[in-house]
């Protein structure tokens, strides 16, 4: 340097606030700046012809220094401004400048250091924030997908397994879910990721904690390295779980309505999910599991209902017969006797109120063989047109006590596969709806077919049955507007499972000028020639 | 049943074989052909009636596609590049910890006239398929093992000869017990099964020790994560070798590179080490390697039997960067020792 005497450049050299080294290509220090030792927290003498490069640096450093730094340099011959840290009794923060230099002696590396400890510190800091917010953006992520998936089921056990997959899915190797039982603690449900090795399946996770533990003390019991021996005390081979790490923890579900607590396994460096995941998502899983739970417990209700109902069903019919013979047998004898037309009335006002009971016994016998699945069909081709004849013509009194009739269009033979006993029943049904809400004024029955599909139509002329209720006549105990007439709303529900038995349709639409129709499609083939694509035209 | 889950799949053959049709390419004959059409077993469950509507000589494609496809998924995975002769002995290059395969530049073409070369960047480095990179699968060296076999796999070798650098040797090793009917052989350089110190064991390392070079990796990739290159400039001499480098060479994924250093600093595979014994194994260990000691090089040498230890001259952890001329002679030497040994 122009103006300096080498004395005077080597005091220049060592007062600069950067650190300054020549090395041979094998990494020999050949010569430092005074600043360079100082930070080493050695002399100059102690450096030059002592150390090599990689002892320059933090241990961090200097496998960073030989996995990145030194193949960049031997490729590129030059690296610039690598974060390193200088070793020494206050490691200190660098960014290195390097490159191979040529001399009269062959190759050299110089090395040029700049410090920067508060650089240093603000990027910690920067650093740190990102971390958080990276970290708890992945989490909100599985605990959005878990409020939206896990509901989705509403039985306890389908949804203790979507929360052993979701896990899977997202951040454990393997899944326990476990609920108390009427004998403790049971495993409900378990999940392993794709990549795990299978024996873990096998993991009883009971030998592994104590889960009564974790679920009455409210506290998840965390193993941060789950050792192939204590694996191997809970069912899983010693070998199969290798190579480490592996980790485990078991999150009680938060206190409520539903005890259980769901068991973590994950494995592999850095794996281990963030404890407060596990708990938000024990949370999120604890939810839907009460409400899969209360729906069940909803939906068994209902169920116990249905089945007390067919009982009672089937417990009244028996006498209810009995009695209706026994009435018939008394007016028989009365008959011819003084009191004769009296006690005729009495026995007819008694036997036309066993007769509703027994309809209404039978509608409940087919309501609960319904609800279990069990109505069968017996099949056979039959005289559709000769049975509404038939029908109508035995309905026809009903009409004519309410001071109107019924119109039969029907033709003999036109037949199809059906259960006569059922449509007849069906019939039955309608017709005496027809009768019941007609206000009184004529009603048609109507008889079409083509050769795939036969249709009976039941209209009346009464109030009809306003667009918004045409899917709610046929529900379960539903009754319409328009009569005093007693029953018990189940009709219709039973006419339209007994058309579905069929493979057909019923719905109810206008009748022009006035009043409801419902019409019944049938496919004459019976039951397998469904007629939901096509419809009589 | 069988005759359902034929009539059920047709359509999704129809849509494959309509994708296979779309590029009018026809497929080049290959190791996707080599699958037998389903044939017989279509005659078999359909009493012999063909339900296909497609002529018989197309019926293989959708089969082969998903296939192909799943293998051209392989090679993209993990960069393959494929030099040399095709058809002599393969050498499967894996680089290690913090760079890809340019790794290898100096020392695969002295290979090339004699040997197949497969060189692949490990799934998560360089320019491979960093979607690919699975925290889990990748959790642990087995994830990138079974990459290798997959590569391999892929291109149908046999015999080939795995070349691991530093914590790829370790992947060597997996890979090897994985499928040992693959591999010839396997050189493993700058080898170390644990980096952390343990009683009885010195790795070179303590578990803080990795801890600074998380925060050294963290440090590097603050600011500028996708970008190594404004940091690792080129050679002001030769820009055209820095240009060339700075794109290919050392871009990694922060996060991945966290993720990796931590897999491969904080294993320890010392037990799997004799599960490559019986597949000839040869050593080569550097002198003052900062990385991987000596005493850990010959503890792997004592744990695999029959494996062979070479204390190179070289200094350093990349023989293979500074030392290119003995390393290749090193490996040449335990190749032609195996051929010799086979033929």
């Amino acid at each position: 340097m122009a103006g300096l005497s080498a004395d005077a450049l080597e005091s220049f050299q060592d007062d600069l606030p950067v650190g300054l080294v020549l090395c041979d290509p094998d990494g020999l220090v050949l010569s430092a700046n005074a600043r360079v030792a100082d930070w080493l927290g050695k002399s100059v003498s102690e450096v030059e012809g002592h150390l090599h490069l990689p002892d320059l640096f933090t241990v961090g450093s200097k496998i960073y220094l030989e996995t990145h730094v030194s193949p960049l340099l031997r490729m590129q011959q030059a690296v610039r401004e690598v974060a390193m840290e200088v070793a020494g009794p206050q490691p200190r923060p660098v960014l290195l400048n390097a490159d191979y230099f040529p001399t009269a002696h062959g190759p050299r590396i110089r090395l040029l250091m700049v410090d920067i400890r508060e650089r240093r510190r603000y990027e910690r800091e920067l650093r740190r924030e990102r971390e958080r917010a990276e970290a708890s953006e992945a989490h909100l992520r599985v605990l959005a997908e878990a409020a939206q998936r896990l509901p989705r089921s509403l039985e306890v056990e389908a949804t203790a397994a979507a929360v052993a997959d979701l896990a899977v899915e997202h951040f454990a190797d393997a899944c326990f879910v476990h609920l108390r039982g009427q004998s403790g603690l049971e495993l409900v449900a378990s999940a392993l990721a794709p990549h795990a090795p299978p024996p873990l399946d096998r993991l009883d996770v009971g030998k592994l904690v104590d889960l009564e533990q974790a679920v009455e003390g409210q506290a998840p019991i965390v193993d941060p390295e789950l050792t192939p021996s204590r694996a191997a005390a809970a069912g899983v081979a010693d070998g199969a779980l290798s190579p480490h790490p592996w980790g485990f923890a078991c999150v009680p579900l938060p206190a409520g309505d539903l005890e259980g607590c769901v068991s973590f396994v994950w494995s592999g460096i850095d794996a281990a999910p963030p404890g407060t995941l596990l708990q938000d998502y024990a949370g999120v899983a604890s939810l839907a599991l009460c409400n899969a739970q209360a729906h069940e417990r909803a939906r068994a209700a209902v169920r116990s209902r249905e089945e007390l109902m067919g009982i009672l069903a089937h417990e009244f019919g028996n006498p209810l017969s009995t009695l209706r013979i026994q009435v018939e047998a008394w007016r028989r004898r009365v008959e011819g006797s003084p009191d004769a037309a009296h006690v005729q009335r009495m026995m007819e006002s008694v036997q036309r109120q066993l007769d509703r009971m027994s309809r209404i016994v039978a509608d409940m016998l087919d309501l609960s063989r319904i609800r279990a699945g069990r109505l069968s069909l017996a099949l056979a081709r039959t005289d559709v047109g000769r049975l509404v004849q038939d029908v109508a013509q035995r309905q026809q009194p009903q009409f004519t006590i309410r001071g109107t009739t019924l119109h039969v269009e029907a033709e003999d033979g036109v037949d199809a596969v059906c259960d006569a006993m059922r449509l007849e029943q069906a019939l039955v049904n309608l017709l005496s709806n027809a009768a019941k809400y007609g206000q009184g004024r004529p009603a048609t029955v109507r008889l079409r077919a083509d050769e795939r599909i036969l249709r009976i139509e039941v209209a009346d002329r009464g109030l009809g049955v306003p667009p918004a209720e045409r899917e709610r006549v046929f529900g379960r105990f539903e009754r319409l507007e328009g009569t005093s007439e007693p029953g018990a709303g189940l009709g219709l529900y039973i006419v339209r499972h007994l058309v579905g038995a069929h493979g057909g349709r019923i719905w109810v639409e206008d009748t022009p000028g006035g009043g409801a129709t419902f019409v019944v499609e049938l496919p004459r083939q019976g039951p397998d020639a469904r007629v939901d694509a096509a419809r009589l035209t | 049943m069988a005759a359902a889950t034929v009539r059920l799949a047709a359509p999704t053959w129809a849509s494959l074989l309509a994708v296979g049709q779309r590029g009018a390419a026809p497929l080049p004959p290959g190791r996707g052909d080599q699958r037998p059409p389903a044939k017989g077993t279509r005659a078999q469950v359909s009493g012999g009636v063909p339900l296909s509507p497609w002529p018989e000589a197309k019926r293989w494609i959708p089969l082969a596609l998903p296939m192909l496809q799943a293998t051209e998924q392989v090679l993209r995975r993990n960069n393959v590049r494929t030099l040399g002769r095709k058809g002599a002995r393969p050498l499967v290059f894996v680089h290690g910890f913090g760079c890809d395969q340019g790794m290898w530049r100096f020392v695969t073409p002295a290979f090339e006239k004699d040997h197949e070369i497969v060189l692949l960047d490990l799934t998560g480095m360089g320019g491979s398929d960093r979607k690919a990179y699975d925290k889990r699968r990748h959790g642990t060296l087995q994830g990138h093992a079974d990459d290798v076999v997959e590569v391999v796999e892929a291109l149908g070798l046999k015999g080939a000869v795995f070349v691991g650098h530093s914590v790829s040797a370790v992947i060597g090793v997996l890979a090897v017990a994985r499928r040992r009917d693959i591999w010839g052989g396997l050189v493993m350089v700058g080898p170390s099964p644990r980096y952390i110190n343990d009683e009885g064991y010195f790795g070179g390392f303590e578990r803080n020790d990795i801890e600074g070079l998380l925060e050294a990796l963290e440090n590097n990739y603050l600011g500028w994560s996708a970008q190594m290159a404004p940091v690792i400039m080129g050679n002001p001499d030769r820009p055209e070798l820095g240009q060339e480098l700075t794109n290919t060479f050392c871009q990694n994924d922060p996060a991945i590179a966290r993720h990796f250093a931590r897999v491969t600093f904080l294993s320890d595979h010392r037990h799997d080490l004799p599960k490559a014994a019986g597949v000839p194994t040869l050593i080569l260990q550097c002198s003052q390697d900062a990385i991987a000691p000596e005493g850990v090089g010959r503890y792997v040498h004592e744990k695999i039997p029959g494996s062979e230890f070479v204390h190179m001259k070289a200094t350093g952890h990349c023989p293979n960067l500074s030392h290119p001329e003995e390393t290749v002679e090193v490996i040449r030497a335990f190749l032609s020792r195996l051929g010799k040994r086979e033929g």
